[in-house]
């Protein structure tokens, strides 16, 4: 399946953007920057957005997701918007009954932790993703030249949230499921799977020039855990999107064991978090895979010279890749001034 | 230049094996399995509240294939040798007798030793030393195990030792079972070293951590788990209860890990006994007992004592102690005979009061015969034992996906 041809990266709007140059391995005069959770609670005008509105009836109302996809572009000037979306938001659209509870994060009400439970779950309609497939288009128009980035939970964090019934410290449920019984947990990794790659593939085709999938919840798991019982179901992700010509990322926390392993997945750009250095994070790929990050999000709050310290070594390290794209290690704080994320932009941009 | 779509048709460990290498190599594959579970006679069931292997319960050592598998399944840290404890031959007359130390399918490596002697009786085992200055000779192709044996041994070795140990493993008689299938290895080893004392007691040697069987912690049964995990993985579409005639409409390139007709072989009787009874502890005929033909005692043909072999297996039973007893035909009031050649057996008082519970397994093993055409793994072509089966299943992935191996 190829591209649509008014798509941004066919009809030229985005193909020769910074963002994507870099994500295809080509060193651009200036470094893009973007930040992970750009998008939400970061931004004032984003919360008053938001008042009253539910999370994720935010997430499916295509007017106010792509106006909260847009506003950190406009305030900050980055490289890429990142689709406004939650990694729950595929489960919600196949009929998983899950809400976002304020301070606690999603909950879902029956969690998936048997055979049966996994053996209910029913293939989706791609018809479901209309919503998005809508937020996205608007974005799209308004965006221009600035590519969208596409985003969905890789199969191990939404199924981790599937088992656990909502956000859990160390996945523990779910990581004995994956040896108590092996098949179910294979069977409901490849729905996690299908329903990730239906929902990328529902933002590609409306207009993002790129893909991340995220596996925060990675640094639980072994390399042998991860390459056994995880990474087969990443790949069936992202390879569900072959043909779709996009730059894909691949981004986990605590990934620093599995980094390797996360790219052999089929990822063409890997994230990094913030516990290794991206000179480390480049000689463990091989030295040929463009990075993404690695700001440490505990320093936005520090005084400027020590971040602008921390965001020129964050730069000069990445200069062991092929190419770079700053990003933070993990997603925006809540509380974190939005200004200090415009002037690591502009600073970014300078340098 | 190989097929992008298989359909493998049959579900045992052959079929499992094969689905998996294909499916990990990106090719598009279709298991059809007649009945409702797959991995054939692996599987699991419950007596008395303990989960045992229902099948297969051990794999040998030969080649590392299992061992290796079970490695690629995560299995690795749980492959588990058994107990050093041998196990004991019941003759057709006079009491039980520790089966050889020093022996491959009952053949001794030492003729003369105290062990064999006490089995086959001195003039056996002088006869059996001669095979020590018979001349080598080259062994033509379809000489049998037993041939072999009688030849350079003698009747007495091979009637009183390896006729059980064989009929325990393969369930024939050695006479009916080809040198190849019985015993890979023997042949090239008896042109090295000239005698077969001497190739046994090399081929022991070479085996790693003297046992020439492993079992894996939890049960075998666990390599069917985890091979359907990855067959659902790796995106294999399984349809349970299809029976397959005729692979003519199949779709691609057909693998047959199944006999089409109606499996005709011999009946596999196996019965279960899980007992309280504290005088087992000591474990009085070491890991099992091989019964000789034509013993009057029992009708069994052997018997396992799995907590005594398995140290996993006794942890978890918590003192009880499951014996598994082999038949060559489901006998009169099972659990009872099952319970008195148990008792005959072991030489330990077992009353019906110190029975748990009982269980009853049977199946067919396919004989081996003229194959059918095409691609074909499992029992039918390998022989009976995982060790084989996956070797040969894995060979055939190999050829699927990359032709023909030059050195085959």
């Amino acid at each position: 399946m190829p591209l649509p041809s008014d798509h941004p990266l066919v009809d030229g709007r985005t193909g020769a953007s910074n963002l994507v140059r870099a994500y295809r391995g080509d060193r651009p005069d200036v470094t893009p920057v973007w930040f992970m959770r750009q998008a939400g609670r970061s931004l004032p005008e984003y919360r008053q957005l938001r008042v009253g509105n539910e999370m994720l009836e935010a997430c499916l109302t295509p007017s106010l997701a792509s106006e909260i996809t847009l506003q950190p572009v406009r305030r900050h000037g980055v490289d890429a918007a990142i689709f406004f979306s939650d990694i729950v938001i595929p489960a919600k659209l196949a009929g998983i009954d899950v809400e976002i509870v304020p301070g606690k994060g999603p909950v879902f009400a029956n969690p998936i932790r048997t055979a049966s439970d996994v053996a209910r779950l029913r293939p989706i309609d791609p018809a479901v993703f209309a919503p998005i497939t809508e937020a996205v288009a608007m974005t799209v128009a308004q965006l221009g030249s600035t590519p969208l980035i596409g985003f969905a939970g890789a199969p191990f964090t939404l199924a981790s949230y599937l088992v656990e019934g909502g956000p859990s410290k160390d996945q523990q449920r779910a990581r004995t499921l994956m040896y108590s019984d092996p098949q179910t947990w294979a069977t409901l990794l490849n729905w996690c799977a299908d329903i990730a790659s239906e929902f990328l593939k529902a933002q590609v085709l409306a207009g993002a020039s790129a893909v991340q999938l995220f596996d925060s919840w990675v640094g639980s798991l072994s390399e042998q855990q991860y390459v056994r019982r995880v990474a087969p179901h990443s790949k069936r992700a992202f390879y569900a999107l072959r043909g779709l010509d996009v730059p894909k990322v691949h981004f986990g926390v605590g990934s620093g064991e599995v980094l390797a392993a996360m790219h052999g997945i089929g990822a063409d750009v890997m994230g990094v978090d913030w516990r290794i250095p991206l000179d480390e994070a480049s000689r463990r790929l091989g030295e040929d895979v463009p990075l993404q990050g690695n700001i440490d999000p505990a320093l936005l709050g520090a005084p400027w010279h020590v971040l602008e310290a921390h965001v020129l070594d964050v730069m000069q390290r990445g200069r062991a890749a092929p190419s770079h794209v700053v990003n933070l290690g993990h997603g925006v704080p809540p509380d974190t001034d939005p200004d200090v994320l415009t002037r690591i932009v502009v600073l970014v941009h300078e340098h | 230049m190989s097929a992008d779509r298989f359909t493998v048709v049959g579900g045992g460990i052959a079929g499992l094996v094969v689905a998996r290498r294909l499916a990990m190599a990106g090719r598009s594959v279709t298991l059809l399995e007649a009945s409702d579970h797959l991995g054939g006679t692996v599987a699991r069931h419950t007596v008395g509240g303990i989960d045992l292997d229902s099948g297969a319960e051990s794999f040998a050592n030969r080649g590392g294939t299992v061992a290796a598998l079970a490695g690629q399944l995560g299995l690795g840290g749980d492959v588990v040798a058994p107990s050093a404890d041998g196990a004991w031959l019941q003759p057709a007359q006079g009491p039980a007798v520790p089966l050889p130390a020093t022996s491959l399918l009952g053949i001794p490596g030492v003729p003369l030793a105290a062990d064999v002697i006490a089995v086959v009786g001195s003039g056996s085992a002088l006869r059996a030393q001669l095979d020590a200055i018979i001349p080598s000779f080259r062994i033509p192709a379809g000489r049998t195990l037993g041939s072999l044996v009688r030849r350079r041994m003698g009747r007495g070795v091979l009637e009183k030792l390896v006729a059980p140990v064989v009929r325990g493993v393969h369930s024939v008689h050695p006479d009916e079972i080809l040198l190849d299938r019985a015993a890979p290895g023997l042949r090239a080893s008896l042109a090295l070293h000239g005698s077969l004392a001497s190739s046994v007691r090399a081929m022991r040697a070479s085996s790693p951590a003297g046992s020439a069987v492993s079992g894996i912690r939890g049960g075998i049964h666990r390599l069917v788990t985890e091979l359907t995990a990855d067959l659902v993985t790796y995106g294999v579409e399984i349809e349970l209860g299809r029976r397959v005639t005729s692979s003519a409409r199949l779709p691609g390139t057909v693998v047959l890990a199944t006999p089409l007709d109606e499996p005709a072989g011999r009946r596999i009787v196996l019965g279960t006994l899980v007992v309280q009874a504290p005088e087992l502890d000591s474990a009085p005929r070491g890991t099992g007992m091989l019964v000789a033909e034509g013993s009057t005692l029992v009708q069994a043909r052997a018997l396992t004592h799995s907590t005594a072999k398995w140290e996993w297996l006794r942890e978890r039973a918590g003192g009880k102690h499951v014996l598994r007893l082999s038949y060559d035909a489901e006998p009169e009031n099972f659990a009872e005979t099952a319970r008195r050649d148990a008792q005959a057996l072991l030489g330990v008082d077992l009353p019906e009061s110190a029975v748990l519970d009982f269980a009853r397994v049977q199946w067919l093993r396919p004989t081996s015969g003229p194959s059918e055409p095409g691609i074909v793994v499992g029992e039918s072509v390998a022989g009976s034992g995982l060790a084989g089966i996956v070797a040969q299943a894995d060979r055939v992935a190999d050829e699927l996906l990359n032709g023909p191996s030059p050195a085959a």
